[in-house]
């Protein structure tokens, strides 16, 4: 994999060493951002070295054009984001989505307060944003589908604006919310049962008194 | 002057969240949020899940060997 790139015929003949320079610090901070978006998107640790690898050999063929001045992050992002889009997605055709529009936008926060165990238990946010936070929140957020798990990524780990997000993945804005608002309800329904799974994983491991009372 | 009440407050509260919500509007529900307890606690909510999700999901750093392509194709290329 790393040899490839040695090997490849470099388009850069004449790149000076303030250009090397400059490209390094640039990506060098990003890398693990990087990272951490392309294992969240290809679900997979080879891939996403790949992706990431794909991601600044395109990024340094095409440094030139780059502007000095502009979002490094955001153009850092879009190259890797097209290059997930060609070459990663398994499949360019979209899901058949079952629409979750029913389930409401804050489904999470729904159950805790209509769920009478919570209430008993104490404070029901309490304690579901605890067995959130032991729950495999990790492959919930893989478990959303695309496209709707890009949209959540760049916006809920990376926080680019809807904006940015718009110009990196090269869609209207209002495309983006739609995106990202049913990405979240897709997580929120997820996390639900991973959260309540986690939950009685810790119940029967003796840990109830651990809950806040 | 509009009126924001709570159901205001849930149709907006992505925006709001997202900080993409103009001045004007997200003063007024900052307003609203801020006097109802209700809200309070529903934003809060939102906000601490946010917080978690960031947690668990991000933070993966990137392998050694990616650090290495990257100064191979800096040095590899003249
Ligand atoms: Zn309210």
């Amino acid at each position: 994999m790393g040899a490839l790139l040695v090997t490849l015929d470099h388009p850069h003949v004449t790149v000076s060493d303030e250009d090397r320079a400059r490209f390094e610090a640039l990506v060098a901070g990003h890398l693990d951002g990087l990272y951490s978006s392309a294992l969240r998107l290809t679900r997979n640790r080879t891939a996403a070295e790949d992706l990431v690898q794909d991601t600044f050999l395109k990024a340094w063929r095409s440094f030139r054009t780059f502007q000095a001045g502009t979002n490094a992050r955001a153009w850092l992002y879009k190259i890797l984001m097209n290059a997930y889009i060609d070459g990663y997605r398994r499949s360019s055709r979209l899901p058949e989505e079952v629409d979750q529009e029913d389930i409401g936008d804050f489904y999470l926060y729904a159950k805790a307060q209509e769920s009478e165990e919570y209430r008993k238990a104490g404070d029901p946010e309490e304690i579901l944003l605890s067995q959130v936070m032991d729950a495999d929140v990790k492959d919930a957020l893989e478990q959303v589908p695309e496209p709707f798990r890009a949209a959540v990524i760049l916006a809920d780990l990376e926080e680019f604006s809807y904006k940015e997000i718009a110009e990196i993945l090269g869609i209207p804005v209002g495309t983006v919310m739609s995106r990202l608002y049913r990405g979240r309800r897709h997580l929120q329904r997820l996390l639900w049962d991973y959260a309540r799974r986690a939950g009685y994983a810790r119940d029967e491991i003796g840990l109830r008194s651990q809950v806040p009372p | 002057m509009s009126e924001v009440d709570c159901n205001v407050v849930l149709e907006r509260l992505w925006v709001f969240l997202d900080g993409e919500a103009d001045e004007a509007l997200y003063r007024e529900l900052e307003a609203h949020i801020e006097a109802c307890l209700h809200c309070r606690n529903h934003v809060d909510f939102e906000r601490r899940l946010r917080a978690v999700i960031q947690v668990k999901c991000k933070g993966e750093q990137a392998p050694l060997a990616l650090r290495a392509a990257l100064d191979r194709l800096l040095s590899g290329s003249q």
